[in-house]
């Protein structure tokens, strides 16, 4: 259609010529979860600057403490310093989420782009152990997992990312199968490019996109379960200052120091909600389709 | 006499790239039972232009900022939404490239053309079944009485364009406006769609405004040919007139390139580069940066229409 | 011989995702033999649905084969394990119909038309990116365009790209699948004039694939017509043009639009109805569905192709 004049290529010129990139920055809700994730890694990489006590700080001659100007949000049944410890968490809660969302799209990926590529009796196999997974209550499963390997947090990330994979792999497929008949994809198999080339030069970069917005999406369960299994004690192990092992402490104190477990939660809520937020951005901008308005 | 007058017609639309000058001053007659072919390649204008007739472009984007429309003396830009929905259909119709996207899949296609009939009909009179059969026997569709109980899926392209035609002439408008009507038609299909749409324009006596990029179709349907390119008409004239003896260097251009079934070409002409993005359009004449004869003039000023009589109708610095 | 194909047939199977039961097979190409001399083109011309890109697809094995023979230069190409068909690739390429769906989206010019290059390790390193860059000039694009993404690109340019990437290795053999099928006529006619100037320089051999008769009769020197699946004809491009024999050739000829109003009130050989399903092919002659000879044993026995004079094949009961 155009012909287009000679333009300068640096990556800034292109990126704000992106369409993708202006839809995105126009997204309001988007950037506001994206800039509370920003503050939110900010918080979790100078929490110690940030956290006026260290996390394990017990002071018996503060206990439970009404949030006040020494203690922001209070302290615990040990004195301790309880938005310390919300800051210290933020750390547990990206680290773990993060780990899993990472694990879960390697998985996923992988074994749905073999079964969306070879098809037949490999398709058959993998999609049948997908949906194998998918049908087990997550919690459930994860619990059954942890009680086989032992409670802790680095168990908690395996038993998340093994029970949570299904959905990339699902995706991946969906989209290698439409991917891989198009003429681009053809024309490389025309130029005699190996399966292997054809997987990972033609199809990941198309298949990306929806696992980014996946994995956005994905990250708040994850810090949902992480958070579920500390609460039922199945996860971070005391005096670690995970979220939803806070909660749990606060727990029995629910009537008199409401703000042991109310700030976690509220932790939790905000995290959550942010990336959401994002994620609906970033699948409205990748996905117009789905844009239901 | 002058069914049709399109005069100075401006439209321009908001993209992301930025504003659009996609129509750029038109005018445009169609007389009362002709044939008018819109000539023109993609982002020509050409599509635009049938779809501002009957005010389809959506606004916004779009916007027409100038011009007139006079369709049997009344300019149409200054109806109101109720006054144009009674236009369409009833006094001017239109049938698009894809008939599959214009017919409802859920109901059969003598219901769709039976309730087109009733929707101009006054109030009262309802269409008969018998109408209905007509109309479809009317553009050739064999066995008319079982097929008027099919759906849309159950015709091929060419049955649902014949049936969307139908549907369009059942109220016997004064104005057709087809656009791209056989373009994803085979051509032994397309043929038989051609001669149904020729056949009834002179057993009603209506006008036809065929958009088309198909230069073949054109010589072989129309009677007068408007060239567009870039947002402008650049050469209008009786169809023998404009094969003949075209005089713009587009106009030139184009005929030269296609490639003949009926003889061997040596050579095609071929027009350097490709058509300008609208957003930043060439200064002066919109043709001047592929145009083989530019002159300076060419470069800074817009030219005129210019009458060589018998309207043979040419936009070109060439014979200013 | 450098191109010979025996028997080709491709069967796809569609539906039927949840039974087998429901399966259906689609017989695409159903018993296709031909042969291209080197350094010459075949047109396939054909309408939709009639297997022609099968053809050529299965050919280059982008499709498997159901049944058949394809011998390239003495190789039987059906036969290659994997990894000789991946170096025999150097040697057959494929242009695309859409060069917006055949380019890689996220690999520059430069990327992509060198890619051939280091897979089937022509050359070295050092010399891939002049060889890119001689490529480039060729198909009249430069050097600048060299770093660009193909969606910077108009669509006659990306055409010029992806005939460059089918040309960087030297091939001997080149389908083209309708390569000028997306493009506006006057970028067309730039498209053919450097595939038929780059044929002569590089000494090609063209299969080429369109349903456009003015296209074919401008780019080979044989014609062949599909039909639902089989070839009903194939001549040297003079004696099928001025002496069709198959009365499908003789009716795509007769409808195909001419650019030229004087030729207007030729008599036209129209058929009735359309290309039928290739799920339920007709028995017989397949054509006889629509064929204004058609005959009672058409109906039940498939005509053989047969030589009726030198150079000039077809497959009707009426030359026997």
């Amino acid at each position: 259609m155009t012909t287009p004049e000679t333009k300068p290529t640096s990556f800034w010129v292109r990126l704000q010529a992106n369409r993708s990139w202006r839809k995105f920055i126009r997204h309001k809700p988007a950037l506001f979860g994206l800039a509370i994730i920003i503050l939110l890694i900010l918080i979790a990489a100078f929490a110690p600057a940030i956290a006026p006590f260290g996390y394990e700080t017990q002071d018996f001659s503060s206990i439970r403490l009404e949030p006040g100007a020494n203690h922001l949000f209070g302290t615990d049944k040990f004195g301790r310093d309880v938005f310390s410890r919300v800051v210290y968490g933020s750390r547990i809660a990206l680290m773990v989420a993060s780990l899993v969302v990472v694990i879960e799209l390697v998985i996923g990926v992988i074994l749905g782009m073999l079964a969306g590529y070879f098809g037949g009796w490999v398709d058959s196999l993998i999609s049948g152990f997908t949906d194998m997974v998918w049908a087990f209550p997550p919690l459930i499963l994860a619990l059954g997992f942890i009680s086989a390997i032992g409670a802790g947090l680095v168990n908690v990330v395996v038993a998340i990312a093994i029970t949570g994979w299904a959905p990339f792999a699902r995706i991946t497929r969906a989209k290698v199968l439409s991917m891989k008949e198009r003429e681009f994809v053809e024309a490389g198999v025309a130029i005699g490019e190996t399966d292997f080339n054809i997987l990972i030069r033609y199809l990941l970069p198309t298949i990306l996109a929806p696992n980014l917005v996946l994995a956005t999406l994905t990250i708040p369960a994850a810090i949902l379960m992480t958070s579920a299994l500390s609460f039922l004690g199945f996860g971070a192990q005391p005096p670690s200052p995970d979220w939803g092992a806070i909660l749990n402490e606060g727990r029995e104190f629910l009537r008199d120091a409401w703000w042991i477990s109310t700030f976690p939660g509220v932790a939790i809520l905000i995290t959550t909600l942010a990336f959401n937020f994002l994620g609906d951005g970033l699948r409205d901008v990748f996905d117009p389709k789905q844009t239901v308005k | 006499m002058t069914l049709l007058e399109i005069k100075n017609l401006h439209l321009q639309f908001n993209s992301d790239e930025g504003l659009a000058l996609v129509l750029d001053g038109i005018n445009l007659k169609v007389q009362k039972g002709e044939t008018l072919g819109l000539v023109g390649e993609s982002g020509c204008g050409k599509s635009v232009t049938g779809m501002s007739i009957l005010q389809l472009v959506p606004t916004p984007p779009g916007e027409i900022t100038q011009g007139e429309i006079i369709f049997d003396g009344e300019n149409l830009l200054g109806k109101s939404t109720k006054e144009m929905r009674e236009i369409r259909g009833r006094k001017i119709a239109m049938i698009f490239q894809d008939p599959m996207v214009s017919l409802n899949p859920v109901y059969t296609i003598g219901n769709q053309i039976a309730e087109a009939i009733d929707l101009h009909q006054p109030k009262g009179i309802s269409s008969t079944w018998e109408g209905v059969v007509d109309s479809l026997a009317s553009v050739q569709i064999a066995d008319p009485a079982s097929r008027a109980h099919n759906y849309p899926h159950q015709f091929s392209g060419g049955m649902c364009q014949r049936g969307m035609i139908a549907m369009m002439l059942s109220c016997r408008p004064s104005l057709l406006i087809a656009d791209e009507p056989t373009t994803a038609l085979d051509v032994t299909v397309q043929a038989q769609v051609l001669k149904v749409m020729a056949d009834l324009q002179k057993e009603l006596g209506m006008a036809v405004i065929l958009i088309t990029h198909n230069i073949g179709v054109v010589a072989e349907t129309c009677d007068r040919v408007a060239v567009m390119y870039a947002g402008n008409i650049v050469e209008t004239a009786d169809v023998e007139t404009l094969f003949e003896n075209p005089q713009h260097p587009y106009t030139r251009g184009l005929l030269g390139s296609i490639p003949r079934a009926d003889r061997d070409m040596n050579e095609l002409t071929i027009i350097e580069g490709s058509v300008p993005n609208l957003t930043k359009p060439p200064q002066g004449c919109r043709f001047h940066p592929r145009c083989k004869e530019a002159m300076d003039i060419c470069r800074q000023t817009k030219p005129t229409d210019l009458d060589l009589g018998d309207g043979h109708i040419v936009a070109c610095h060439l014979y200013g | 011989m450098l191109i010979e194909v025996k028997n080709l047939r491709k069967e796809f199977a569609v539906g039927g995702i949840l039974f087998q039961a429901q399966r259906e097979t689609v017989k695409a190409v159903d018993g296709v033999s031909f042969s291209i001399k080197a350094g010459t083109s075949l047109g396939l011309v054909g309408e939709s649905g009639s297997g022609k890109t099968t053809v050529a697809k299965t050919m280059l094995r982008l499709h498997e084969p159901t049944a058949g023979e394809f011998h390239f230069d003495g190789q039987d190409v059906f036969a290659l394990p994997r990894v000789e068909m991946r170096k025999l690739r150097r040697r057959i390429q494929i242009v695309h119909q859409n060069p917006n769906a055949s380019l890689h989206p996220r690999m520059t010019v430069m990327a992509q038309i060198k890619r051939p290059l280091q897979i089937q390790g022509i050359g070295d390193r050092t010399t891939y990116e002049n060889q890119v860059l001689d490529m480039l000039n060729r198909v009249g694009l430069n050097p600048e365009h060299a770093r660009r993404f193909p969606h910077e690109f108009s669509g006659g340019q990306k055409q010029r790209i992806a005939v460059a990437r089918a040309l960087i290795t030297a091939p001997e053999f080149v389908a083209l699948d309708e390569p000028t099928s997306a493009l506006d006529v006057s970028v067309q006619a730039q498209v053919l004039q450097l595939l038929r100037r780059l044929r002569s320089e590089l000494e090609l051999t063209y299969l080429f694939v369109s349903h456009d008769l003015g296209v074919i009769r401008y780019m080979c020197d044989e014609v062949a017509v599909m039909y639902l699946g089989q070839l009903v004809e194939h001549a040297e491009k003079p004696k099928l043009f001025a002496n069709p024999l198959h009365p499908y050739t003789q009716s795509l000829l007769s409808v195909v639009p001419i650019p030229d109003p004087t030729m207007r009130h030729r008599d036209r050989k129209m058929l009735t109805g359309e290309i039928p399903s290739p799920k339920n092919p007709p028995s017989g002659c397949r054509f006889h569905t629509r064929c204004p000879h058609v005959m009672a044993h058409c109906k039940t026995d498939e005509p053989k192709m047969k030589e009726v004079e030198s150079g000039h094949r077809v497959a009707c009961h009426l030359y026997e």
